[in-house]
Parts: structure tokens; sequence; C-alpha cells
């Protein structure tokens, strides 16, 4: 027996996994396939304080310097690099927008400083013309995404976390004693259980503790080119948040926004959209031009998953004691390893550094989901 | 600027070709998307000069290009030449990049004839220039009339071996040893199951006995275990194999002087434009590797048809009858044939596929991949080109509780780089399948991503405005 | 690129017997080569003995073509700017080709 079972092995379970092992708790962690293969680790691995919601800037900040420390708390480098973030408005609108939503976010805490073209071309020399309003935010950067599944497995390992990769739960139940895991590996079971199942938390939360939360699953391309030459030092954005671009110490120039393919959480992301991926590369194109001369290489899919209030839930799951829930953050990979930390820290019955989102909220009775579904 | 045709193909070689004049006969209109210049593929690849009356005469494989190409022309199917493919999604949508930028299709169907890519399980020096694939080493000869460095010494396994050295020598250049993993008996085991196709088997023992003429020395049951040289190919090592195709320890190593390598391990199936349409494999080592699943008409899914050696190894003979017969099953599926015309049609082409499938599977499975050549893959050797990925980095992978190649891609950058791990994917997975101690169909198949080759943006994107960007409202703030 | 009498023996061979497109001069570096128009330009290259295009980008070994069918993008150079597999690409009049800084390194060295 546990003393508690993390189900979902992503960047929210494995921190959270590690925190509750180095409070002392005998961990097991279960994971479907491998560590990070999934969103945490097929995102491009933005680091961007700038562009968070502002009702979230302090979790991101704090997420940010999480991923600058792993050395100290996790025991691996994450390919931290932190290089300055910049992002871009191309017009009026866009620049009233831009505005607006900086200063919420500097109200928040975020370092952010309106700048003219001229400045922002002296930050980022390669970047268009036509730009006409810019907010640079230093602290932003970016970690290897498809690397940390390796250095959580190494870190979860020595903390004397046990982890079951490609161990599929079928179902959780309610015992005695705590709770029990059902996989085709056995049963397992631990005193209390965490949730962290990512765009998977409608079905687990339905099926395992009958409660409804519905979650609007996003599929988010990303792509990449061949290395190149250097042609860019910050992380670049838009106003609208439809572009993260930045370019790898490798050399490869990794290209999101959040753009949507085809995708369920039942095949994962199976589908490119093309004319939404062309958007997405010609605004990169647009911000910076250098960037037409390159090849892509590769273009993928990660599925992510929102509430209806597109903020996250981590917290008691009602009527279930001794069992939690962390997922659906917008920018989860920034801010993840703050989430992680802060659930474990409620479970080891300390006070949370930042107040958790209580999945209360967005909780829709059972008969309002069978309305809408059929 | 969307083109609409009733058939769609991938492919402008031996499948694709018959594919599309099989289709197109029955009155659809048919698009080839092809990267060559002309229709042929490898095998039949077109000549990159004049074609002399000789030139025929010396060679069937150009006899059977030339009427394919022919036949093409006649057909009234079209030929988008020097296009890449980029992008195909149920639907039917197709995209392709070509040199005047990208061309969008849409079709009623689907025909994937995307043939094959050369396995080559790495040897220390393998990377180094003028180190040559064999299937590279058929298109300098017969496409380009070029040999590689000489004297060549020509490695591997299977029929290519000595088409590749009798071609070297009859365009000029030198043969420094042919080194065939394959036994004489194992070989003489194979004649069986060649004797549906006399004429083939006919050549294959033409270019062995010409190579005997000339005195060129064959190891059989052999293997490269090492190339050598400081800026150039200079001497290769060889040692004997035992039944699993692993060097034989302790056994005598030989070395060859040679300017040029020409090396290859067999062919596996192309097929990832079928796996980015999900549609499910299976593993067969005897086939190639990890083959689409198909209905004996070709049919793969709604309105998807694959044909040619993309659906597993079974040769240029038998592709270019299953070819017609997707060609066909398209059309019947389209309304083009009745079902009885289409019973009428197709059966011969199901008996004399049946034979040359019989001939390309007999070769197929001599040259299906056995688990002591990757095994033998020394600790610091690169396996992953792209990005030097070397054996004990995925041993690594592997020992901190890697346990499928997409995980080692991950962890490792294998198969990341530009060419999506078609050069490295048959070592890497055998290595995996090793480090694991379990199978190939354990340790899977790394997901095909789009553009499946590098694309460049300027093609793809054209020229365009801010105002012309999509731009779906943002998220909240 | 400049005029070798006699290439060297690693390189490869045109077989005279085929009929090729008119010579015409293109840029290695800067330096000119003779080419046949048309032909793909790989062989022009490999035929001068050079059969360096890269080197790999993390341990910094010389590369050339290995797959000539634009699978293994080993033979990736710059044509007039744009990155192109050298054995897809055909020879045309005055193309500007540009090989890695290593490849051109070791030919310097190999023409010593």
């Amino acid at each position: 027996m546990h003393d508690i079972m993390v189900i979902g092995g992503g960047v929210m379970g494995c921190t959270t996994a590690l925190r509750l092992a180095q409070g002392g708790l005998k961990v097991l962690l279960i994971e479907r396939e491998g560590l990070c293969m999934q969103a945490s680790g097929v995102n491009a691995g933005t680091l961007s304080v700038g562009i968070k919601r502002a009702s979230l800037i302090q979790y991101a900040i704090r997420g940010s310097n999480l991923w600058r420390t792993t050395p100290e708390w996790a025991g691996f480098d994450a390919g931290f690099h932190q290089i300055g973030g910049l992002t871009l408005a191309f017009n009026d609108e866009e620049a009233e927008m831009l505005t607006e939503r900086m200063d919420a976010r500097k109200a928040n805490g975020a370092p952010i400083e309106m700048v003219g073209l001229n400045r922002a071309k002296e930050i980022e020399p390669g970047i268009s013309n036509k730009a006409v309003l810019a907010a640079y935010c230093p602290i932003d950067g970016y970690a290897n995404s498809n690397e940390i599944g390796s250095g959580f497995r190494g870190a979860l390992k020595r903390a004397g976390v046990e982890i079951k990769e490609f161990t599929r739960v079928d179902g959780v139940e309610r015992e005695d004693q705590g709770y029990a895991a059902r996989t085709p590996a056995g049963i397992f079971r631990g005193k209390r259980v965490v949730i962290a199942g990512g765009v998977w938390l409608e079905e687990l939360l339905k099926r395992d503790f009958g409660i409804n939360i519905p979650i609007t699953c996003r599929t988010n391309m990303v792509s990449v080119t061949e290395r190149l030459p250097p042609v860019m030092r910050n992380v670049l954005g838009i106003a609208t948040s439809l572009l993260t671009l930045k370019q790898s110490t490798n050399g490869t120039v990794l290209i999101g926004g959040g753009w949507q393919g085809k995708g369920d959480t039942k095949r994962g992301g199976y589908e490119i959209v093309p004319e939404n991926l062309l958007s997405n590369l010609r605004l990169a194109c647009y911000v910076i031009p250098e960037l037409r001369k390159a090849r892509i290489a590769r273009t993928w899919l990660g599925i992510e998953g929102n509430t209806q209030d597109v903020m996250p839930i981590v917290g008691d799951i009602p009527g279930s004691p001794g069992a939690f829930v962390i997922g659906a953050v917008r920018g989860g990979f920034t801010i993840g390893p703050c989430m992680g930390m802060l659930l474990a820290q409620y479970i080891l019955g300390k006070e949370p550094e930042l107040p958790l989102f209580d999945p209360t909220r967005v909780i829709v009775p059972d008969d309002t989901i069978e309305r809408v579904a059929s | 600027m969307t083109q609409s045709y009733d058939v769609i193909v991938l492919g402008g070689g031996p499948a694709g070709v018959r594919a599309a004049i099989a289709a197109r006969r029955q009155g659809l209109t048919v698009a080839v998307i092809d990267e060559g210049r002309r229709p042929g593929g490898q095998v039949y690849r077109a000549p990159n000069f004049t074609v002399s009356a000789a030139d025929l005469d010396a060679n069937p494989d150009l006899v059977r290009g030339e009427r394919l190409r022919a036949d093409f022309a006649g057909s009234g199917a079209e030929l988008f030449a020097r296009h890449r493919a980029w992008f195909a999604a149920p639907g039917i949508k197709v995209s392709a990049a070509g040199p005047e930028g990208a061309t969008w299709f849409e079709s009623r169907a689907l025909i994937l004839a995307t043939g094959t890519s050369e396995r080559a399980i790495p040897v220390p020096g393998i990377t180094l220039p003028g180190v040559i694939g064999l299937a590279a080493a058929t298109v300098l000869l017969k496409a380009h009339g070029a040999v590689p460095g000489s004297p060549t010494l020509v490695a591997g396994v299977g029929p290519l071996l000595y088409a590749v050295a009798t071609s070297i020598l009859k365009h000029g250049g030198q043969v420094a040893a042919v080194v065939d993993l394959s036994r004489p008996g194992e070989w003489a085991a194979a004649l069986p199951g060649m004797i549906s196709r006399p004429d083939l088997l006919a050549r294959g023992l033409g270019w062995m006995l010409s190579l005997k003429r000339a005195g060129i020395p064959i190891h059989h049951g052999s293997t490269v275990t090492a190339i050598r040289g400081d800026v150039n190919v200079q001497e290769v090592e060889i040692c004997p194999v035992d039944g699993n195709w692993a060097p034989i320890a302790g056994a005598r190593r030989k070395t060859i002087a040679a300017k040029g390598v020409a090396i290859g391990h067999g062919l596996t199936p192309a097929s990832e434009f079928a796996r980015i349409l999900a549609i499910p494999h299976r593993f067969s080592a005897e086939r190639g590797g990890w083959i689409p699943t198909l209905a004996p008409d070709r049919k793969a899914m709604d309105g998807v048809y694959i044909a040619g050696d993309c659906a597993g190894i079974s040769g240029a003979a038998a592709a270019e009858i299953a070819g017609t017969l997707a060609g066909l099953s398209a059309a019947r599926d389209l309304g083009a044939l009745t079902d009885a015309k289409y019973a009428e049609l197709a059966l011969p082409v199901s008996r004399s596929l049946a034979r040359a499938e019989r001939f390309g599977w007999t070769i197929s499975k001599l040259m299906s991949l056995r688990p002591g050549l990757a095994r033998a893959i020394a600790s610091d050797t690169v396996v992953c080109r792209c990005e030097d990925v070397a054996r004990e980095t995925i041993d690594d992978a592997a020992k901190a509780g890697a346990t499928h190649v997409n995980q080692l891609k991950s962890l490792t950058r294998c198969g990341m780089g530009p060419c999506q791990g078609r050069s490295c994917g048959e070592a890497a997975a055998e290595i995996m399948a090793a480090d694991t101690n379990t199978s190939r169909e354990a340790v899977g198949a790394w997901t095909a991503r789009t553009p499946l080759r590098p694309l460049p943006l300027d093609v793809l994107l054209g020229s365009y405005v801010y105002e012309d960007i999509l731009k779906p409202p943002p998220l909240p703030a | 690129m400049p005029e070798i009498s006699s290439p060297p023996p690693e390189a490869w061979r045109r077989d005279p017997h085929v009929a090729r497109g008119p010579l015409v001069q293109i840029l290695v570096d800067g330096l000119p080569l003779e080419a046949h128009d048309g032909e793909p330009l790989i062989v022009a290259l490999g035929a001068a003995g050079c059969l360096a295009m890269r080197r790999s980008p993390k341990a910094g070994t010389p590369r050339g073509a290995f797959c000539l069918m634009g699978s293994c993008q080993e033979c990736l150079v710059h044509v007039d700017g744009a990155p192109v597999e050298a054995c897809m690409e055909l020879v045309r009049s005055g193309m500007r080709v540009e090989l890695d800084r290593l490849a051109r390194d070791l030919r310097k060295l190999s023409e010593r």
C-alpha cells in the first residue's frame, strides 16, 4: 500500500509525485504511455510569462523559475534558457489589444516594457519593419520539453517514487483503506490518489468519481524548421497570441501559437489542418522574414484540455476524501511545476504559496451534460 | 487554386503508373504526383541521358521503363513531375510542392504507391563520403550513367548486389569485391520460389555469371565490419557471419582495398502516408518491416488504395500488377466499373499478381533482416546520421526505461532530424528490441510527421500580405 | 573549384559512352567547375572528387550523398542561397553552389 498514487505522468503528475516523495510520502506514479510524452513533451517548450492570462501571472513567474532551478529541486537540467520575449502588434487594433492585455499582466506583476519599433529592432534585429508596437518581457525563455520525460524519470527514481509506465488505469475505486487502481498489470493501492490525466480528465473524473467537468480538447499544431544559422534571439509572439516563435540552441526554429489541427481524446491529434498550418507559418515568416529561406522539417500535434472558464482545476475532488485533481492549465508547460508544487504543499498539510483552483466551480450536473450531449 | 481529379496517385513508379493507367482507362480523371522528372520510380528510373538502341538491348529494365513511360504518355493521366506530396488527409485532400509552389488537390480516391526506402545497418565508417546505398548505386549507374569511386566494394544482401556490380563493370568501373550476407545454399533454397518468373531468374543468374567471368571475388556469408579511411574510403574490413548475420567472433577478418562502397541491407516499405492516414500496420520481417493492412483488392480504407512495395516488399513486377488492380478497384468503387466487369478484368490480374508475388516474396524473404546485424553495431557507431546519435546513446535510453521508439526519439533525438528516421529507423528499432529483450512489434514504429521531407517555406507559403492571413478570435486574456 | 586534370580515384566517373548535355560552368564556393547542363548536381560534384557536401551538425564529421533519391538529406547544399538536395538538383549554367565550410577545407586539403 502506497501513501499516495498519482495517475498521469505529465509535468503536473511528475512534479506533484516528486514533491510528495520529497515530503516523505511513499508514492506510486502510473502513466498510460511514457512520462511526458503527450502535451508536456510535445509542446514547443516556450516559457513565456508575458503572454499568460493576467490572473495566472504569479503562477507563471514561479513556474518559469522552477524550470530554471530544476537542478536544485529535481536534479536534472531541463535546458532552461532565458532569452527574453517580444510580442508584436502590426496594426492599430492589435496595438490597442496589446496595450490593454499587457497592462493587465503588468498589474499582476509581469515585468513588461512597452517599446516602439526602433527599440524592438534593437532587441530583435531580424523582425519585420511593419511592427507598430511591441511588449518586451525580459524573463521569457524556453526549456527542452522533449527531454523532460527522461529528466523526471531519473528524479522520481532518486526520490523513491515507484513508476509504472505504459500502464493503463482501467478504473479507480474507493476502498476502506483508500483507493485501488485497476490496471492490466494488476491492482495498485494507495491511501490517497491524485488524478493528473491532462486532456483525459473529463473521462477519468466522470468514470471514477462521478463528477462532470467538461473539458474542451484543443489540438495544437507545432512546427520546426531544420537547423538554421542564427535568425533570432528572443521568444517572439504577436498581440493575439496566435504565434510563438523561437530558435533553439541547436539552430532549429519552433513555430507554435495554438493553431488547431484535428484531434480528440480517443485518437489524440490525428490530422493537420493545412489552412491553419499555412496561417501559422505565414505569421512566423511575416514576423521574421529571413525564415522564408528555411525548410520546415516537421509539424506535429498535441492535445490539451481547457475547462469552460479556461482556468485550472487544482484541489480536492468534491465528494471523494483523499482524492485530488490537477490539470487543465492553459500554458501548462510554464505553469505546471508551480501547480504540482502547490498541490503537494496542500496534500502535505502546508499552506500553499498561492491559492489552488477549486474544481467545484466548473462542475456541471449530470442532466445538463446529458441534455447537451443529446 | 485547388485541382480536382477522380483519382490521385502518389508515386510514379511501376505501381503508381499502372494504377493511373487502369483508372484512366475506365474514364476517370487521374493525376500522378511524383518527385522525379519522368515516370518510372527508382527501379525503372528514366535515364538522365539519351537512350541508344544498344542501351535498350543491354538492359531489360530500361525496356520495361520505356514501355511504362510510353503507356503512361498515351493514357491521358496527368503527371505532376518534380512535385513532392507533403500532405494527405481523408476526404480526400492532397498537397504537393513543386518548382512553382504548392498545388492543392482534391479527389474521390487516393492510391498510395510510394515504394520503398533502403535499409542500411550502420558499421563504423558508413558515414564516410564515398559510401553510398546499394539502391543509390543503381540510380547513379542507371539514371546518371556514372560509377562510384573505383574500385567499388559492393556489400549487403539481395539481387541488387549483382545488378550493381555488373552495371559498374559495364559502365567502365572496377569492382573490388561483392560481399553477400547470403550463402550459396540460401540462394539455392530460394530457387523454387524464383522459378515462377524464369525471365527474372535468368537475368540474376546472368549477373552472377558475368561477375565470375570477370574474376570478381564474391564473399558469401560475409558482412562489412568496418569502412576505413581518413577523408575518403581506403579499405573495407569484412568478416564471415553466422545464421543470424552476426559477425563470427574470432573468425579471420579480411581487409579489401576500395575507393568506394555501395552497401544496402534490403528494402523497407515507405508507407509514411499510410501511417499519416492512420491506416493500421502490422510487422512482417519477410515483407520488409511495418506494412499497412489492406484487402486483397488493395483497398486500405474508404477511398484509399495501396499498391507496390509500400504495401510490403514484393518487387517491381508485382508492383505493376498490383497497381493495375488498385486502379481497377478504385474505378469500381467510384462507379466507373460494374461489379461484373470488375470481376472479369480483375481475375486475370490477380492471378498474374500471385505469380509475381511468389517471386518477389522469395527475394524479400531472402533479404529480410536478421537480428545479428544490428546487435553487432558497436557502441560508438553513429546510428542516426542527422543527429549523430551513437549506439550507446540508444542503449542508455533503453536503460533509462524507454520501451518504444517514439520515447527513444524524444529522449535522444534519434530519428528526429530532417530525414525523419528513414535512414536509421530500422537499425534503431532493432537495437531497441534487442536492448529491451522484446520484439520489433513491441518497440513500434516512429510516428510519421507532415511534411515527411523538408519543405521550403518560400515554396509552400507563396506571396501574401498580413491581411491575407487567417486570424481566428484570440483566446481570452 | 580548380580544374582537376585527373580526378582522384575516389571521384565518381561519368561513363564516356553516355551522351550528355553541353558543358557549362557552375560556381562551387565561388570557384568555377565544368559540368554537363542538366545532369544532377551530385554527379558534377562527385566527378570532380568533391564527395563531402557538409558536416554533421553535432560531431562535425564529413558527410556526402548516401541515398541519391532525396531522402537522407546528407547531400544538402545551398544553390543560389536556397537549401537543396544535390542529388535532386540539376546543373544549369552559372548556378552558385555553396558547400559546408568543412567540405571546402577538406577539398583544399585534398588538393595540396
